[in-house]
């Protein structure tokens, strides 16, 4: 057998360059796991003295990928309440790829639900693709008789 | 964060796999092992994105892959059991011009092919050579009585 080489115990030993590199390389996959390039949910609540909505909209999301608009809509009131009727801002779905709208909206973007019954829950959902990078603004209005409720939206798209 | 995972998923499997696979085959490849190579390209790479086609993704893609790499080459240097595990040892082919049976089975080696690599490596026969090895990345390399290495892919030219 050919003489064998001499044994160096491995220390490791990093260039500058590679020190630098890595740490810069590192960064991704670690903000990755950690969430910072989305998607993560935001959720916000509003309510007036007989409803009480709640929506769960992405903060954070990238192109092509599915997100989900969901508003939930609740009567505190002890009679019932409607119909409601909720609406999205155009300029915050334009740029974006529809899958699925519940329920069936009447215009693009604008729902109506029928009474509310005391204590009754409807939601509506939204499942949408962002075509384009950038921050989609907006926002969902409810309205029922006398009482209005909006909700800002805010959305930030990475490309 | 799931992209993240599946890549990391994805490379120790097919780390292993290639590992599992043998020597021979990371070198030459035939029809059918070119052909399974160019199917696991299209099977793999759906699964590591999730369909998502986002430019934020293949970054951060990228970056895993490259990091995965990076520590791949830190651990088999800093811990010879973890080289072991991911690099398949250079096996002894002849000795003093008798092929080692036992490496031929083991890494499918017909007699045919070594006479094609000595050929390649400006050796008229198996009794010129002292050592000859099937080294980690699948090549074969010769070494002969007067010491003179000789590696196949050197490609000096058959008879």
């Amino acid at each position: 057998m050919p003489s064998d080489v001499p044994r160096v115990a491995p220390r490791l030993h990093f260039r500058k360059l590679e020190q630098i590199g890595v740490a810069v390389i590192a960064c991704f996959p670690l903000l990755a796991v950690v969430g910072a390039f989305g998607p993560n949910t935001a959720e916000t609540r509003a309510r007036t003295a007989s409803l009480e909505v709640e929506v769960a909209a992405p903060r954070l999301t990238r192109v092509s990928l599915e997100a989900e608009l969901v508003a939930t809509i609740r009567n505190r009131d002890t009679t019932p309440k409607g119909p409601v009727s909720v609406a999205l801002t155009p300029t915050y779905l334009d740029d974006a790829e529809k899958s699925l709208l519940l329920p069936q909206p009447l215009t693009p973007y604008a729902f109506l639900l029928p009474e509310l019954q005391p204590g009754e829950v409807r939601s509506i959902r939204v499942e949408f693709k962002p075509d384009r990078w950038g921050v989609r603004s907006g926002g969902l209005m409810l309205e029922s008789g006398d009482e209005r409720i909006v909700v800002p939206l805010k959305t930030v798209v990475l490309p | 964060m799931e992209i993240v995972l599946r890549i990391a998923l994805l490379y120790g499997l097919l780390i292993l796999g290639f590992r599992m696979l043998g020597k021979r085959e990371l070198s030459q490849l035939s029809p059918f092992e070119l052909v399974t190579l160019l199917l696991i390209a299209e099977i793999v790479s759906p699964a590591l994105t999730a369909g998502e086609h986002s430019l934020t993704a293949g970054v951060f893609g990228a970056a895993t892959l490259l990091l995965l790499t990076f520590l791949n080459s830190v651990l088999s240097y800093r811990f010879e059991g973890f080289q072991r595990v991911a690099e398949a040892p250079p096996s002894v082919l002849i000795v003093r011009g008798r092929f080692v049976e036992d490496t031929l089975h083991k890494d499918r080696i017909r007699p045919d092919e070594v006479r094609s690599e000595l050929h390649k490596s400006g050796l008229r026969s198996l009794e010129e050579v002292e050592w000859g090895f099937i080294e980690p990345d699948g090549k074969l390399t010769f070494l002969t009585y007067d010491r003179r290495p000789t590696d196949a892919s050197d490609d000096k030219g058959a008879l």
